[in-house]
């Protein structure tokens, strides 16, 4: 495998300059005469390098073909326009952009060169909680990354659960271990004992990335990986006040009050709803996540009278509670009131048996095997971006897109019939699936 | 290490990151499959270019080229541009239009590459690697002004579902070619079928905004 890395670093050299002459290259590399005049010989084969001038190599034709590389691969479904699908005979345009802001740690890179340490590794996952199906699959993930790559000798993993205190004492224990990396999702975004205890391991040298749910100092962490909770809250809140009409009485079903995530979505969807003053949000709720706590929330306002025209949810995670309460209410099918929320497959079904107004944008629990790849490019001393987005999917039931929000996927498309309620979508390659501890029952 | 070996290990770097540029495959398997070989070389190979960063894996867990393979394509093209910051602008230029955004190579062709596909109702389907030959009367590309193609055909036969439509770009230039002549550019567009002037308004002002984050980043790292 030496020579993989070899062939990846001869092509990399010309990042920073444009020609090289071969000796010169070779030394830089430290790469043995004869080895390396193999190597350039074949990757000139193959068009990878060329003779630029006067025995300079230069990136050939073949290596120009790598810029145009797809950064997400085109689904295998079909992913076809509005038009195409010949919903839309008046063509009309968004009224509503997607993002309100842009942030600039998206294009900060950080050095990670003093991180820098030879294989193998061992990597601390210090994790928020196992309470739900989506964090069980975002660990899943990063350890079935870990998994594939020979360089990690081991990978600790902590539950939290949610408490704050908890992960302070295991953040310390697994630096007492030894740890070269720590990957945090954070059990409390501003709990002082924790944001100290990130503080001091990142003062010591420790690299951290971020994953999820942050907290501690903006240097602290050394890159975060996220999805854009901001656009999961503005986008899921237009839908709903578009697709009411600007008027109605909404429910709102957040996650946790001390988790990061949860505090974004939900300042970014009342920002939205401020806009529109025929909407009256009745109630938020915080439901931990669980459907538990959402049902119980939903079915007490049911129960004293309230009218609920719809259910704005930061998470699919609880909106299915909430469903599952309407349906237990009496509600039949086609007359629940439209709800947000998506990241199990139990919401899909569940919405599309009961046609049920959806939009939901998966929050991807891939990000777990996103956070170890940067894990590993801090540790060979790669650039990582300071704030690194995951990609967010708009998931909108068929005839249910608005005038702002168009599905990227109708949820018709997006539901896995063939796959158990409890499957958690966007959650990367993990060989075998995750099996979570319960699912959710359906309505 | 023989010859034979070198030629084989680059047959198999470059094979792989083909692939996976052109196709969906998730597993060694896969791979193993499209390219005929062992299955136990091509779990190695894969693991090995995930560490490497010249793999990288998407949310649904599909192979794609990673940073540091995009990151030679770039230099290849002559552009000292790091390719972790292209998808982030291209998804904000989508995001705020609703219309298909790429970054792209212009010569006297248009090529695309990392796309950020369109919600809006117009939304055109642009694909990676799409080639689009200028049309004879295209404007010279001014640098710092956002410019407008029509296009009617691309040239190659490819994904092309924009055969039958004019496809309207608004591009800009974000990075020039480190050669002498500016003729080679990396630019940023959006496409639509039908532009009106609110929407060519709305789309070039976002232009302008990404190529504003993207020159005060650069700005910063050269302090």
């Amino acid at each position: 495998m030496e020579s993989l890395s070899r062939i990846a670093d001869l092509l990399s050299c010309f990042e920073d300059r444009a020609t090289w002459s071969v000796s010169d290259l070779l030394s830089r590399l430290k790469i043995p005469t004869s080895t390396g005049y193999k190597l350039i010989k074949a990757l000139q084969s193959r068009g990878l390098l060329i003779n630029a001038s006067r025995g300079l190599l230069a990136l050939g034709p073949a290596a120009q073909a790598f810029f145009y590389a797809p950064v997400k691969v085109v689904a295998p479904q079909s992913v076809a326009p509005q038009w195409a699908r010949g919903q839309w005979p008046q063509a009309e345009r968004l009224a509503v952009s997607r993002v309100a802001q842009w942030n600039n740690g998206l294009l900060n890179l950080v050095s990670t060169a003093r991180f820098r340490k030879p294989p193998p590794y061992v990597v601390g996952f210090a994790n928020a909680s196992l309470s739900n199906p989506w964090r069980i699959a975002m660990v899943g993930s990063l350890v079935a990354a870990a998994r594939r790559q020979r360089d990690v000798a081991q990978v600790l993993v902590r539950d939290a659960q949610d408490d704050a205190g908890l992960q302070v004492v295991q953040l310390q224990e697994m630096r007492e271990l030894g740890i070269d990396l720590c990957i945090l999702s954070a059990a409390a975004s501003s709990d002082p004992r924790l944001d100290a205890v990130v503080s001091d391991l990142a003062a010591q040298g420790l690299p951290i990335i971020g994953v999820d749910r942050r907290c501690g100092g903006p240097d602290d962490l050394v890159s975060f990986v996220t999805a854009s909770d901001l656009v999961i809250g503005r986008v899921s809140a237009i839908w709903m006040a578009e697709f009411l009409g600007g008027k109605g009485r909404i429910l709102m079903l957040c996650g946790r009050r001390d988790a990061s995530p949860c505090l974004m979505r939900l300042q970014a969807a009342q920002e939205v709803f401020s806009l529109h003053p025929g909407i009256e949000i009745v109630a938020i709720e915080f439901t931990d996540w669980q459907a538990q706590q959402a049902y119980g929330a939903v079915s007490r306002l049911l129960a004293s009278g309230q009218i609920l025209d719809g259910i704005w949810s930061d998470s699919g995670l609880q909106s299915i509670g909430s469903l599952q309460a309407f349906a237990d209410a009496g509600f039949k099918k086609g007359t629940f009131p439209p709800h947000t929320g998506g990241d199990i497959n139990i919401m899909y079904k569940t919405a599309l048996q009961m046609r049920v107004p959806l939009c939901a944008l998966d929050y991807p629990a891939a990000m777990g095997a996103i956070g170890f790849q940067t894990a590993l490019e801090t540790l060979s001393g790669r650039q990582v971006p300071r704030r690194v987005e995951t990609n967010l999917e708009v998931v909108v039931s068929r005839g249910h897109e608005t005038a702002s929000v168009r599905a990227d996927m109708l949820a018709e498309e997006k539901v896995r019939w063939d796959r158990e309620d409890d499957f958690v979508h966007a959650a990367g390659w993990i060989p075998g699936g995750v099996r979570t501890r319960s699912g959710p029952r359906l309505p | 290490m023989s010859q034979a070996s070198a030629l084989e290990a680059v047959r198999r770097f470059h094979d792989i990151l083909i692939l996976v540029s052109h196709e969906g495959v998730r597993t060694a398997y896969e791979v193993a499959q499209r390219l005929d070989m062992p299955l136990s070389s091509a779990y190695v190979l894969v693991a090995e270019m995930e560490r490497l960063a010249c793999l990288t894996r998407d949310e649904s867990g599909y192979l794609l080229a990673g940073t540091r393979t995009h990151q030679m394509g770039l230099a290849a093209c002559g552009m000292q541009v790091p390719a972790q910051h292209l998808a982030p602008l291209v998804r904000y230029l989508r995001d705020h239009t609703g219309e298909t955004a790429f970054t792209a190579r212009l010569t006297d062709r248009l090529v695309v590459g990392t796309v950020a596909t369109g919600s809006s109702a117009h939304h055109v389907i642009v694909q990676a690697f799409q080639t689009y030959q200028l049309p004879a009367d295209a404007p010279a590309a001014d640098s710092g002004a956002v410019w407008r193609l029509t296009i009617v055909d691309p040239q190659e036969n490819g994904a092309s579902q924009v055969n039958q439509m004019h496809l309207s770009v608004h591009a800009l230039a974000l990075a020039h070619d480190r050669g002498t002549p500016p003729d080679k550019q990396l630019v940023m567009a959006v496409a639509c079928t039908d532009m009106t002037d609110a929407v060519a308004r709305n789309i070039a002002r976002r232009l302008h905004e990404v190529a504003q984050f993207f020159d005060n980043t650069r700005e910063r790292q050269q302090d």
